[in-house]
């Protein structure tokens, strides 16, 4: 009798912490939704205007400008995901389209730093990154003029004449499409990690064939390219890139 | 003729109509206004349209859309009321360009009134009050947009009136036109100040006012006098279940009126 006695109640202490698990399971749910949920910066308006010309100091008409920002999460704890969505899946902080003067204005919504994006089928890759900063406590991102480069396809091959076997090394100065173009302090610049990693040496003639390098640049740019021989002696070549396919032979 | 200008005259044209209308009413029936038992509280359940008006975001570039709320007022010194209530009204965005990039904003109020309740007749009445309280609106993005969610918060005045019709002493249904003036508190660029510094909506609303009175002191009517005395005359044994029911609830509200009465003269 006592066994029975004590299985009953064994049975009903574990259903009981059966019934309190799923008690504690839903009334966790609700906690997990609300706090999942993404959030954009409240009670706040930023208004961004510029004007958007090309290399020559025309306006571009009728081209579309967005502010967009990474998708993030915050979570119970308070920490943040910083990256885990596509680009396209961004949030939309603003858009405008720009008028006959080049001039393009927006109510723009605000969640921390951002990216001004210039989108048209000849400045696909035209992106600055803005830090929360620029909008200071006064809302507005005035950039006086924005001018535009498009991209171009840059083709350098190393072309060994001289049928040494060493080993070379080359470097490149550009303004590379892979950089995030940054506005900070009313200036317009590139990131400065990005282009040291960029301008790291890259080294040729292991194998054959392996001298051809295909880099991508705004224009009008210029690219300057340094190479060093495995005795330290360097050689230097200096291109302008004016059109969107180029391609250059050094001979070695 | 612009919105506002239009609003301003329905509101003008309701009250002057249900006004005269009222009038006509009492003289009519020229009940005994002061045998009606006094309302102590009431809970107003109702659904509304918002209307966004005004030269401002809300105005210029969200839409209007079905709301709902609820009231609980209770009666301080005479006519004159307390109370508290919240709304909720589901809005869309007609001009991104205007309020920014969002599809959908949720106004949920919270506030605070004090205002007068006028008896026009036996059947029918006019409430108007002053609130003033928390007001935010939740926006969301849609999917294309990123699906994000920000909030709009500031604090609002909102004028309400009612014109009433009372089915029973319980029961009675409304018609309420508000209008809210909400100052929030949105930091925006220095341009945009005027924009984004007030919203105003204007609602239309229909509702149950479910309303708790003080029987106390309410006089038996002539008619239930009358019945009371029939039935009291009668054998007891000769009344069906049905009268003997309604004999109990008459010589009940007439001794608690006796007992009021003795009461305030002691």
């Amino acid at each position: 009798m006592s066994d029975d006695a004590t299985f009953s109640n064994l049975l009903h202490l574990s259903l009981n912490l059966l019934y309190l698990k799923k008690l504690f399971l839903i009334l966790l749910l609700p906690v997990l939704l609300t706090s999942c949920e993404a959030r954009l910066e409240n009670d706040a308006r930023a208004l961004f205007k510029t004007r958007v010309l090309d290399v020559s100091g025309n306006p571009i008409v009728n081209m579309e400008v967005t502010a967009t920002t990474f998708r993030t999460n915050r979570f119970i704890i308070g920490q943040e995901l910083s990256k885990f969505s596509p680009p396209d899946e961004d949030f939309i902080l603003g858009k405008g389209i720009t008028n006959e003067n080049g001039q393009v204005e927006f109510v723009m919504l605000v969640d921390g730093s951002f990216f001004l994006n210039f989108n048209s089928e000849r400045y696909t890759n035209y992106k600055i990154s803005v830090s929360r900063r620029e909008l200071d406590d006064d809302y507005l991102l005035d950039i006086p003029e924005t001018i535009l480069k498009e991209s171009s396809n840059v083709e350098i091959e190393f072309v060994n004449t001289s049928g040494t076997t060493e080993e070379y090394s080359a470097t490149f100065e550009l303004e590379s499409l892979d950089c995030d173009l940054i506005y900070s302090n009313d200036m317009l610049s590139q990131d400065e990690d990005c282009v040291f990693y960029n301008n790291q040496p890259r080294r040729f003639n292991r194998t054959t064939n392996d001298g051809t390098f295909e880099l991508s640049v705004f224009y009008p740019s210029v690219i300057d390219v340094v190479f060093t021989d495995a005795l330290g002696n360097q050689s230097m070549r200096t291109y302008t890139i004016t059109s969107a396919l180029e391609s250059y032979e050094i001979t070695y | 003729m612009r919105l506002p200008t239009r609003i301003s005259i329905s509101i003008l044209f309701f009250m002057v109509a249900s006004l005269s209308f009222a009038q006509e009413e009492s003289a009519v029936l020229n009940a005994p206004v002061s045998e009606h038992p006094k309302r102590l509280f009431l809970t107003d359940l109702y659904l509304q349209r918002g209307i966004p008006s005004g030269d401002n975001f809300a105005g210029n570039g969200l839409d209007g859309g079905v709301g709902f709320g609820i009231r609980m007022q209770f009666y301080v010194l005479k006519n004159f009321y307390l109370g508290g209530a919240l709304t909720q009204d589901f809005m869309s965005v007609k001009s991104t360009a205007i309020v920014g990039e969002y599809t959908r904003a949720t106004k949920f109020n919270a506030y605070l009134f004090a205002g007068y309740d006028y008896r026009l007749n036996e059947d029918w009445n006019i409430t108007a009050d002053l609130g003033y309280g928390f007001s935010q609106n939740k926006n969301r993005q849609n999917g294309s947009q990123g699906g994000g969610k920000f909030r709009d918060s500031g604090n609002v005045w909102r004028f309400t009136s009612s014109l009433e019709y009372n089915f029973s002493d319980g029961v009675s249904f409304f018609f309420s036109p508000s209008y809210e003036i909400v100052n929030y508190n949105i930091n925006s660029a220095a341009a945009l100040n005027d924009t984004f510094n007030t919203g105003n909506y204007f609602n239309l609303a229909v509702g149950v006012r479910l309303n708790v009175r003080d029987y106390n002191n309410v006089r038996l009517k002539k008619s239930d006098n009358l019945n009371l005395q029939e039935l009291q005359s009668r054998d007891r044994d000769d009344l069906s279940i049905k009268e003997k029911r309604r004999l109990y609830f008459l010589k009940k509200r007439e001794a608690r009126k006796q007992r009021a009465e003795r009461k305030n003269n002691n």
